[in-house]
């Protein structure tokens, strides 16, 4: 190992490295094992000054505030394993459905036949009274409508089945809740989705703050193929409070890891120059 | 419930990794207080700093099974994650303000660091290993270390605060770390 990737990993292991500077290091070690073990060692050794701090009580609540937190996440994973019942619960309800109308249409069916014998039976034995076999074909006739009613929805039901699961199966958007970095931005609600067949997405925010007449919003995405997070468009703040921004990355990612929204200078810039505001998933 | 009195640092976080509720109070208990000295120590302001603990530990909450602890004592990772918190938000905060006009001020605060420490910590056999450990680095070594872990400055930043070309203060901190990781590593101390 030379001198200088031992002092790039001590820097990098204190977070002493400028992002590029970082970016570019990481890079340089991928294939050098011995390299990232020793800046793992230095990050272990410099969290050892850790041990010098003396302890301070934490505020009163913030235990329960912590547990707070992690029961909502909880109830977010929740609501997330519900949504994805729900879309699958909808293909089951279109079964069911088309089950019920399947039993609905057998047990017409044996009705119809059952009737057609009684009627043949009372043909045939001449001792019924007109009157009833009249009924009893008008009774015939209706439920050959059901049948072939049921029958029909039964169809369209099928069909909506099959395009449903389709759809589903072509399904590639992710949802992603930005975080905000820091506290002028905690107010404001940024969420991404993100179709990554289609390589398109839509921002949708709320509260978040303006920025300063010289600078815009801009949006990123973090790729692993790319080393540096590509550029998503400058993003216009809604005066309604509400903003809704669809965005193409300037070059195609392969996994989109992560989405960043940036002050940057009016207009737009090549590269992440400005402070993160809001960093998800 | 468990029993978490008699358990380590690791196999606690080991436990709370499985969802263990009770693990994950003892291990607050263990650590919250020194991590919100650390995260305190970095931001020196109490919003703030209440909002990573509690970042830190819904993050603890979450990654545990990361956790490998063939790698790492369990305090020195949490120490790893709640100072990147701590530096992140104190980084944010710093765009905002001019850096120059504050790194004075900021730093003012770190020359007393080692002694506030030496009084105030607790007297942990770990906390003497790193002390003497420190101790016996040069004053420069020393210096920069605690100047970067404990404000986050980068490499730039802690050359013009303390006036050094940036080649001199690579050099301090790559003899630095690699002597502490001699010395705690090979517990020579």
């Amino acid at each position: 190992m030379t001198e200088r990737h031992e002092e790039l990993a001590a820097l990098q292991a204190l977070g002493m490295l400028e992002p590029e500077e970082a970016r570019a290091f990481l890079g340089e070690i991928r294939y050098a094992p011995e390299t990232m073990d020793l800046v793992a060692q230095l990050k272990d050794v410099g969290a050892e000054l850790g041990e010098l701090i003396p302890a301070e009580e934490p505020p009163e609540g913030t235990y329960d505030q912590i547990r707070t937190a992690i029961s909502g996440k909880r109830k977010e994973a929740k609501v997330v394993k519900f949504k994805t019942a729900t879309k699958t619960s909808v293909s089951w309800l279109g079964w069911a459905v088309a089950a019920c109308l399947a039993v609905v249409s057998y047990g017409c069916w044996m009705r119809q036949h059952i009737l057609e014998k009684k009627v043949s039976e009372l043909v045939a034995n001449e001792s019924g009274e007109g009157k009833e076999v009249i009924t009893l074909r008008e009774e015939k006739l209706n439920l050959q409508h059901q049948l072939s009613e049921a029958g029909k929805r039964e169809l369209a039901l099928n069909s909506e089945i099959t395009a449903m699961k389709q759809t589903n199966a072509l399904v590639t958007l992710e949802v992603s809740s930005l975080r905000a970095q820091n506290n002028a931005w905690q107010d404001g609600v940024a969420v991404v989705v993100w179709d990554s067949a289609k390589q398109e997405g839509l921002l949708k925010m709320s509260r978040v703050p303006p920025v300063r007449p010289n600078k815009d919003y801009q949006l990123w995405v973090v790729d692993k193929d790319h080393p540096a997070p590509v550029s998503a468009g400058v993003v216009k703040i809604s005066e309604t409070g509400v903003t809704t921004f669809t965005f193409k990355p300037s070059v195609p990612v392969s996994s989109a890891s992560k989405f960043a929204l940036s002050i940057e200078n009016k207009g737009g810039v090549e590269k992440n120059e400005g402070p993160i505001v809001y960093l998800g998933p | 419930m468990e029993d978490t009195n008699t358990d380590t640092d690791e196999s606690l976080l080991q436990r709370v990794s499985k969802g263990d509720e009770s693990a994950f109070s003892a291990l607050y208990e263990r650590f919250s207080g020194r991590l919100y000295g650390l995260v305190k120590r970095i931001l020196e302001d109490d919003q703030d700093s209440r909002d990573v603990l509690q970042e830190g530990f819904v993050y603890l909450w979450e990654k545990a099974s990361q956790y490998d602890p063939s790698k790492s004592r369990a305090f020195t990772w949490s120490v790893i994650i709640f100072r990147n918190k701590a530096i992140d938000r104190a980084r944010s905060r710093r765009r905002r303000l001019n850096l120059n006009d504050s790194a004075a001020e900021e730093l003012a605060a770190l020359a007393n660091e080692v002694e506030r420490a030496d009084q105030l910590a607790e007297k942990s056999e770990r906390a003497n290993s790193v002390r003497q450990a420190l101790a016996t680095l040069s004053d420069e070594q020393r210096k920069c270390i605690e100047c970067a872990f404990f404000r986050g400055f980068t490499q730039h930043q802690v050359a013009e605060y303390f006036g050094e070309p940036l080649g001199t203060i690579k050099t301090n901190i790559r003899r630095g770390l690699l002597r502490l990781r001699d010395l705690l590593k090979g517990g020579e101390v």
